[in-house]
């Protein structure tokens, strides 16, 4: 068995505080949310497995004189995720693609594909769309995955399922989930050229402006 | 095709600064060795990449030291050399030969007059290496032909931009997945890697020749998704520029953000500070470089050698 300090990155000198934030880093990297319709789900849920019983020795080594309730919330919070990971299920209402969800569900991205192809193209309503970007997304397709998401909700907008499809991927192309946020760095780059010369001389600015109008803001000149 | 995967050197700590450096000269001095010394020439940060994904899935710590030697190209210039784990810096100069090798022979096809000849010389010069690093390691030269296949396949039929990046994609996700030494676990997270690496360097290079291949009439998949006339000899209207930025930028996110969750599903080694400041920081600096700032490419290697 893999040291389980080893496994959260910390050494067996480290506090509990900095075990469970180590725990709690980790939990949020792994955590099956972040991995929804990735093909590395399945890897992700590992990892989550091991970083759930190294946590779990590290306490259980150091129960004796420690109070357990600091940690007793902890687990349930993430006890709570296999349900939904289950996927489509939840929103299965009246579905004439149950066979498309059953596979996509189960990884048979093929197969589902497959059906999918087989639908005639007058035929293909917003579902449709959905469950052809959700395949398309799971290869890894992320332009036309999108491009179908969207078609999905113009075709029927009150659907929840698909907009939040159409809003995930949005997001992840947002640049908030890594890669380069123009509009994020460029408000941050606005200050470049202000360093403390030009502070100085602004503060003497304002106070000679102010001296002029019978004020003072420095009081020493 | 190549260059676009560095380290944000500012963000690199001292140390693995020095040690990124030093897989740099010790991937240079292994191509020289196994391939001839022209073939250092072809040395690329890409591929110091795939050394790094390599040496982190199994770094034996005890072997940490640099040993200082001379530089092969400049003889005043002394530089470490990490001298473990030979067979990861053979296979990765075998990838940089014949990685190279498909791009000479790609450029002596597409180019015209005077640079198509220089071109074909170089494809004869290159071509005995070539052959020695196919016979090396059979499966990058079956994975790279595949994908040069794939590829003009994709462009004879003027295919989407993800059908275009599939053959890209597919090479660099059997290349990095060979790395793995735990089937199990290690195997699908750098093959995910590798696939959407894949996908974003083929992006961005068709994103940084996108106005060159408007102008040459060469196949770029970004002409038919933004619907551009291949007709006009005018340039880009400001608005138009400012909408293929912007959402050439939002593609390669997306990639990246697949990329940042398969590198936290790696190893946690010797080498994942350097890796993840490459994933979460190198790709997007070169994203800004290229696509707002449209640093042109002699410059951006000055930059960079600095």
């Amino acid at each position: 068995m893999k040291d389980p300090y080893k496994v959260l990155g910390v050494t067996q000198t480290a506090t509990d505080e900095e075990i469970k934030e180590a725990y709690r880093t980790l939990a949020k990297k792994y955590h099956p949310d972040q991995y929804a319709d990735s093909p590395l789900a399945e890897l992700a849920d590992e990892k989550m497995k091991e970083i759930n019983e190294a946590y779990d020795n590290i306490v259980a080594m150091r129960k004796q004189n420690k109070n357990q309730n600091s940690y007793g919330g902890y687990q349930n919070t993430y006890g709570g995720y296999q349900n939904n990971y289950g996927g489509y299920q939840n929103y299965n209402r009246q579905s004439g693609y149950n066979d498309v969800r059953s596979f996509i569900n189960s990884g048979r991205i093929a197969d589902a594909d497959q059906i999918l192809n087989g639908v005639p193209g007058e035929s293909r309503d917003a579902e449709w769309y959905f469950l052809k970007g959700s395949v398309l997304y799971r290869r890894g397709w992320l332009e036309e995955a999108k491009e179908h998401f969207f078609r999905a909700t113009q075709m029927d907008p009150e659907n929840m399922e698909y907009r939040n499809a159409y809003n995930q991927a949005m997001h992840q192309r947002s640049g908030y989930q890594g890669g380069y946020n123009s509009n994020m760095r460029s408000s941050s780059g606005s200050c470049d050229n202000c360093n403390s010369c030009d502070l100085c001389q602004s503060l003497i600015c304002a106070d000679c402006c102010c001296e002029c109008m019978g004020g003072d803001l420095i009081s020493c000149c | 095709m190549f260059g676009y995967v560095r380290p944000l050197k500012g963000e690199l700590k001292v140390n693995e600064y020095d040690e990124y450096k030093a897989v740099y000269c010790t991937l240079c001095k292994s191509i020289a060795k196994h391939y001839g010394r022209m073939q250092s020439f072809f040395l690329s940060y890409d591929l110091t990449f795939y050394v790094l994904l390599s040496l982190n899935e199994g770094f034996d710590e005890k072997n940490k030291c640099c040993v200082k030697g001379k530089c092969i190209f400049n003889p005043f210039k002394k530089c470490n050399y990490i001298f473990t784990e030979e067979e990861i810096y053979k296979k990765a100069a075998a990838l940089t030969v014949m990685m190279s090798y498909g791009k000479i022979l790609d450029n002596s096809l597409d180019e015209k007059g005077i640079k198509k000849v220089i071109y074909k010389f170089l494809k004869t010069l290159c071509k005995k290496a070539y052959k020695k690093a196919s016979s090396d390691y059979p499966f990058i030269y079956d994975a790279l032909n595949q994908m040069l296949k794939a590829q003009l396949e994709a462009e004879k039929k003027d295919m989407h931009l993800d059908a275009c990046c599939e053959p890209t994609a597919n090479m660099l996700k059997t290349v990095c997945g060979e790395l793995a030494r735990d089937e199990s676990f290690s195997k699908p997270a750098l093959e995910n890697l590798g696939y959407f690496l894949g996908r974003w360097i083929y992006t961005i290079d068709a994103a940084d020749d996108l106005e060159e291949d408007l102008k040459s009439k060469n196949f770029n998949p970004l002409i038919k998704k933004f619907g551009l006339n291949l007709n006009s000899t005018d340039t880009l209207s400001e608005e138009k520029r400012k909408y293929i930025e912007e959402e050439c930028n939002f593609s390669l996110n997306g990639n990246v953000s697949m990329m940042i969750k398969a590198s936290n599903l790696l190893n946690n080694g010797r080498y994942s500070g350097i890796i993840s400041n490459i994933i979460n920081l190198g790709l997007p600096e070169m994203q800004r470089e290229i696509i707002f700032l449209h640093v042109n490419k002699k410059d951006r290697k000055k930059k960079h050698d600095k």
